[in-house]
């Protein structure tokens, strides 16, 4: 019963969604609005419940000053960065730059953090990746598909170090030989940006499918009750 | 000046140039100069200068002048046709009448003279002076004027020089002028005047008549005693009395007696030759003096001595013989005080109307100033160009020890300043009176010479060009084509620079101002070398060994002759010959006359010149613009020839309305929805649209499956749910089948994320994988750090895999990132990691797959239902498979025709 009550509400939230083929409408946004409001009241509760629960439970039953002072600085930090949410024109405003620190200690620590990761997770292992793709052993395939892996690499990145042109009419600044060249790196970016557009089509269309599918099981269900 | 005198016609072809041009346009041959470039300055004057109007240097050589006056005597005697000859001169060599008249300016010569005059009116100039009291006629008028001035008896006057000069004299150095003067008047002044005059009044007359700086002179001067055989005789006094003996001996006019001793030739710079013969000048002295004693009764005697001395004075022709007329007179008055002539008042004589009228003081002094300036300018010694002056006073002084000395002697003023207390001066004549110091200069001075020549203090006091000279360094004549010259010249004060002003009645005198002027010669003649200048490069053109005679000892000393080499005369342009320039012009043979009156005559018209145009500057009138240019062109053309007042076009796009595009999105979207509905009900179960099983083309699926195999029971397995909820049904069927696995191997299974609506959806999944087993889940709050800090936990430290389902590409990097940098420092080695990605984030996570980073991977519906058919579990994912697969065909048919019908409306438009 709670599974054919649960496809029912989806398919009618469905089909709200789906309303917005013929244009902007309220049943539209009222779906939109539900699914908005149903995830940003369950982060909410999901914060409340695994962070300041846990921190201040912690806090409270922390014995010792190291520990006691583990969760308090965090939750310092925490509340001063709280003031940031004052306008600045009142007076509580004014006092606001002192939730400044906190937030330059996320920024800092959270910019240190991406930066030495993406240099080793991504940057390096990609230019690795990049020079073992043209692999001449595992035949003209693989030398193929390595070479246009490297091509593509070099050449996309030729083309967004080299200045667009300002104005169709500006005399060129380039010869010849650059500018095809900057052509063949945009087509390999446009390619892969047509690939990434693909995967989200693939996606929508999935959930789309899946949509339908489970539309399908209701009403084969609603069919074989009313058929008995 | 009419159109034509703009223009000047070549004497040898007849063409007709412009009047700057030097040289015909069309055959090349040089025109009469009409233009004279001052050969110091280079400025370019007007023929009628004779001086510069920048340098104020003269323009015009002295035999030019020369030839210039004679030509014009020649065909004028009576008439003045030379403009702005500010100062008369004289050849020194001429001795007779006519060739002194020659060389005096036309101005003057139009003056008649003594005899002329008498010829013309009956009168000789003796009556006339006699009738005049002795004065000219415009001296005559002032006596009219002034009823007292009839009554002066020049006893009188001469008493007040003589006392003047005792007192001014007494101890110094006399100058000959005045030593020569004192004697033919001292017996006057030691015996009563036969005829009573009061003295009380004869010296109020006197003080009255003389301008106030000879009174002022005058009271100084009272009382004292002269003895002028007492004085010492200058030494160029004496080399005046050395050089010309005949200036004294002389009885002739003054003028004859008038040597031009300027000349360099003529001058012994030696000063110790003048001193050994002071004693032939004593003898002079003694022979002046005894003859001014005995004609102290104003005989003719004394006239003829006192007429020598005063014509030797620095004063102009015309002043001159306005002197020695007024000597004359005082002689008279001298004899009539003695006895026998009558001094009645003056009767206006016609004759000495003729006379031009007297300049008034400011032109005196204008006169004076111009003298004085124009000495300067020119050469001191070599071109005889000296003012008379400048002349007179040389004669009496002598030659100087060196041309630029020749000036630096007694000033002008000095020789007319005891006449001038002899006589009641007119005001123009006492505008004559020394000019303040530093007004002018009449020459240029040297520090020797100026030391070396005796001039009494009062000299020194009343002439500036004593004060000045003794400051001044030696220079060399200005008027001199030399580079020392011009050197020299920057040398003299500022004064000096300033350009003679012609006084107006000077100007006046200018009878034919605006007739022809002689010009220039082009060409420099033999027989008047100049001192040729030549420039470095002329002086490296020259051949080797041959000295150029260009030393500055030349400039600065006197004048020689210019010797031109004959390889300078060489590179001279041959009139004779076409100029070079007009060579590198080409002629155009001039074709006949096609029709009208000149048909069939060839060279009528002037042919034109082809002139060189450099390639470069050919206008480009068939350069190309871009369209796009020449559009925007027109455009702007349009819209400001448009008037505001019309509406412009304003480029609109048409805009579909909204209902039309919700209809086609309605109709694709109802399209889909129907095709899709209708193949889950028509598609019977168990049919397979696609015939490749899923897992052959999911390359990542058996690596994963394989790596979850590998979990042995109560290892600990961390799932990271980073699912957005839009992509929950997705990722929905990529989580379960991955959880059941894992269920399978009995692992201790830990959810985290860090997003929170992931937690509440990881429940969701581990309720629909049918877990038996408790599933614990944390949030991870802070993004990468939260991910950092776990990972360097105790769970993170003891589990034995990571799976991370993602549905976004940059939590999925922030894995494997943290992973592989946290647990390399650790020295446990990264965790195995194994992915399931939504559709979406597939190919952003391709280059961690390819680096062989990740143990398998699942990406997307398809994937899934690969893993699932691996894991023999497909269901009825397989028909859902064909569905999305259909799906995808169909949306891809609506792309296309949407491409289609986009092109088929932009060439629609586009027509």
């Amino acid at each position: 019963m709670t599974e054919t009550l649960g496809l029912i509400v989806g398919a009618v939230l469905t089909l709200m969604v789906f309303s917005y083929l013929l244009g902007d409408n309220v049943l539209y946004r009222w779906a939109l609005a539900l699914l908005v409001g149903a995830a940003a009241g369950y982060a909410v509760g999901v914060a409340a419940r695994y962070v300041l629960n846990d921190w201040i439970v912690g806090a409270l039953a922390a014995q010792g000053a190291p520990d006691s002072l583990a969760y308090a600085v965090p939750l310092v930090l925490g509340a001063l960065l709280l003031l940031k949410g004052f306008p600045p024109t009142r007076f509580l405003g004014r006092i606001a730059v002192i939730g400044n620190s906190s937030l330059g200690y996320l920024v800092g620590v959270g910019a240190a953090v991406a930066v030495s990761g993406a240099l080793v997770g991504t940057l390096i292992p990609q230019v690795t990746v990049t020079g073992e793709a043209l692999r001449i052993d595992e035949g003209g395939l693989a030398i193929a598909q390595g070479a246009v892996v490297l091509l593509g690499t070099v050449l996309g990145l030729y083309y967004f170090h080299t200045r667009p042109h300002t104005h169709r009419d500006a005399p060129p600044s380039k010869t010849p030989v650059q500018q095809k060249t900057e052509r063949l790196g945009m087509a390999f970016i446009a390619i892969a940006l047509g690939t990434a557009f693909s995967g989200a089509l693939t996606s929508a269309l999935t959930a789309l499918v899946l949509r339908l599918w489970q539309l399908v099981e209701l009403a084969e269900r609603l069919i074989s009750l009313v058929a008995g | 000046m009419n159109g034509d005198s703009a223009m000047i016609r070549c004497p040898s072809c007849g063409s007709l140039n412009k009047e700057s041009r030097r040289k015909c346009d069309n055959c090349g041959a040089i025109l009469p100069q009409t233009e004279i470039r001052c050969p110091k300055c280079g400025t370019v004057n007007p023929v009628g200068n004779l001086f510069c109007d920048h340098c104020n240097a003269r323009l015009m050589q002295q035999e030019d002048l020369n030839s210039l006056a004679s030509r014009s005597s020649t065909e004028e005697p009576n008439s003045s046709s030379l403009k702005g000859i500010s100062l008369p001169t004289r050849s020194p060599t001429t001795e007779d009448d006519d060739q002194e008249r020659e060389d005096l300016p036309a101005w003057l010569r139009g003056l008649p003279d003594e005899e002329q005059r008498a010829e013309e009116t009956g009168v000789s100039e003796q009556e006339v002076l006699e009738n005049a009291g002795g004065y000219p006629d415009w001296l005559a008028d002032l006596i009219d004027e002034d009823a007292e001035f009839g009554d002066v008896d020049v006893p009188v006057e001469v008493e007040v020089d003589n006392d003047r000069a005792a007192s001014l004299f007494e101890g110094e150095t006399m100058p000959e002028w005045l030593r020569a003067e004192v004697p033919s008047v001292e017996p006057l002044a030691t015996e009563p005047s036969t005829e009573e005059t009061e003295p009380a009044s004869d010296q109020s007359l006197a003080s009255k008549a003389l301008p106030d700086w000879l009174s002022s002179l005058t009271d100084e001067a009272a009382g004292d005693e002269f003895d002028e055989r007492e004085l010492p005789i200058p030494d160029w006094l004496s080399e005046q009395e050395l050089d010309h003996p005949e200036a004294a001996q002389s009885s002739s006019t003054p003028s004859e007696r008038l040597v031009d001793t300027a000349r360099p030739e003529e001058q012994d710079p030696a000063l110790t030759a003048e001193r050994d013969e002071m004693e032939e000048h004593d003898a002079l002295t003694e022979e002046i003096e005894e003859r001014t004693k005995n004609g102290a009764t104003a005989s003719s005697a004394t006239r003829e001595t006192a007429f020598s001395i005063f014509s030797e004075t620095d004063l102009p022709e015309w002043l001159s013989d306005a002197r020695a007329l007024d000597l004359e007179d005082a002689g008279a008055s001298v004899g009539e005080a003695s006895g026998p002539e009558p001094h009645g008042a003056a009767e206006p004589i016609p004759q000495a109307q003729e006379f031009q009228e007297p300049p008034s003081e400011g032109e005196a002094d204008e006169t004076a100033d111009a003298a004085e300036e124009e000495a300067v300018t020119e050469e001191a010694a070599a071109t005889a160009e000296v003012a008379d002056s400048e002349v007179t006073n040389e004669a009496v002084q002598g030659p100087s020890p060196s041309p630029s000395a020749t000036t630096a002697q007694t000033p002008p003023w000095e020789g007319e300043r005891d006449d001038t207390e002899e006589a009641e001066l007119p005001d123009w004549l006492a505008g004559l009176e020394p000019a303040p110091p530093g007004e002018t200069v009449s020459a240029v001075f040297t520090k020797e010479t100026v030391s070396e020549v005796s001039v009494p203090d009062w000299l020194r006091d009343v002439s500036p060009i004593v004060e000045e000279a003794s400051d001044l360094t030696p220079t060399a004549p200005v008027f001199v084509e030399d580079a020392d010259d011009e050197r020299s010249s920057s040398d003299t004060p500022p004064s000096l620079d300033e350009p003679a002003q012609e006084p107006d009645w000077l100007k006046d005198l200018d009878l034919l101002a605006d007739e022809a002027v002689p010009t220039r010669p082009e060409t420099v003649d033999d027989e008047a070398p100049v001192k040729a200048d030549l420039p470095p490069w002329l002086q490296a053109l020259a051949p080797s060994g041959q000295a150029l005679s260009t030393g500055p000892e030349d400039a600065a000393g006197e004048l020689v002759p210019a010797d031109i080499p004959d390889w300078v005369r060489d590179l001279r342009a041959d009139p004779n010959e076409p100029d070079k320039a007009s060579l590198t012009r080409e002629r155009i043979a001039t074709p006949a006359e096609p029709e009208g009156p000149l048909e069939g005559l060839p060279g009528v018209l002037p042919s034109l010149s082809v002139v060189d145009v450099p390639s470069e500057a050919r206008l480009s009138a068939d350069s190309e613009l871009p369209e796009s240019v020449i559009a925007q062109a027109q455009l702007w053309q349009q819209l400001l020839e448009q008037p505001r007042s019309v509406e412009r076009p304003v480029l609109q796009e048409r805009v579909r309305s909204e209902g039309s595009w919700g209809i086609i999105r309605l109709l694709a979207g109802v399209i889909l929805i129907a095709v899709l509905l209708a193949a889950f009900w028509m598609i019977p179960s168990g049919t397979r649209l696609s015939q490749v099983p899923p897992v052959q083309t999911a390359v990542g699926v058996p690596a994963l499956a394989a790596g979850l195999d590998q979990l042995t029971p109560g290892e600990r397995v961390l799932v990271a749910l980073e699912i957005n909820p839009a992509y929950a049904e997705e990722m929905a069927q990529i989580a379960i089948p991955l959880l059941r696995h894992i269920q399978a191997q009995e692992v201790e299974t830990l959810i985290v994320s860090t997003l929170p609506e992931s937690a509440g959806l990881g429940a969701m999944l581990v309720d629909q994988a049918g877990y038996s087993v408790t599933v614990s889940g944390r949030y991870l709050p802070g993004n990468a750090n939260g991910i950092a800090e776990f990972l360097q936990g105790p769970e993170a430290q003891t589990a034995a895999r990571l799976i991370v389902l993602a549905s976004q590409p940059e939590r999925m990097r922030w894995w494997i990132e943290q992973n592989l940098l946290l647990r390399s420092h650790n020295g446990n080695g990264p965790l195995p990691v194994s992915v399931g990605l939504s559709a979406t984030a597939g190919p952003f996570i391709r280059p961690y797959l390819e680096a062989r980073r990740v143990d398998g991977w699942v990406i997307g519906f398809a994937d899934a239902v690969a893993y699932r058919d691996l894991r023999g579990d497909i269901g009825v994912h397989g028909r859902v498979l064909d569905i999305l697969m259909l799906a995808h065909w169909l949306v891809a048919s609506f792309l296309v025709i949407g491409v289609l019908y986009g092109l088929a409306l932009q060439r629609k438009g586009s027509r």
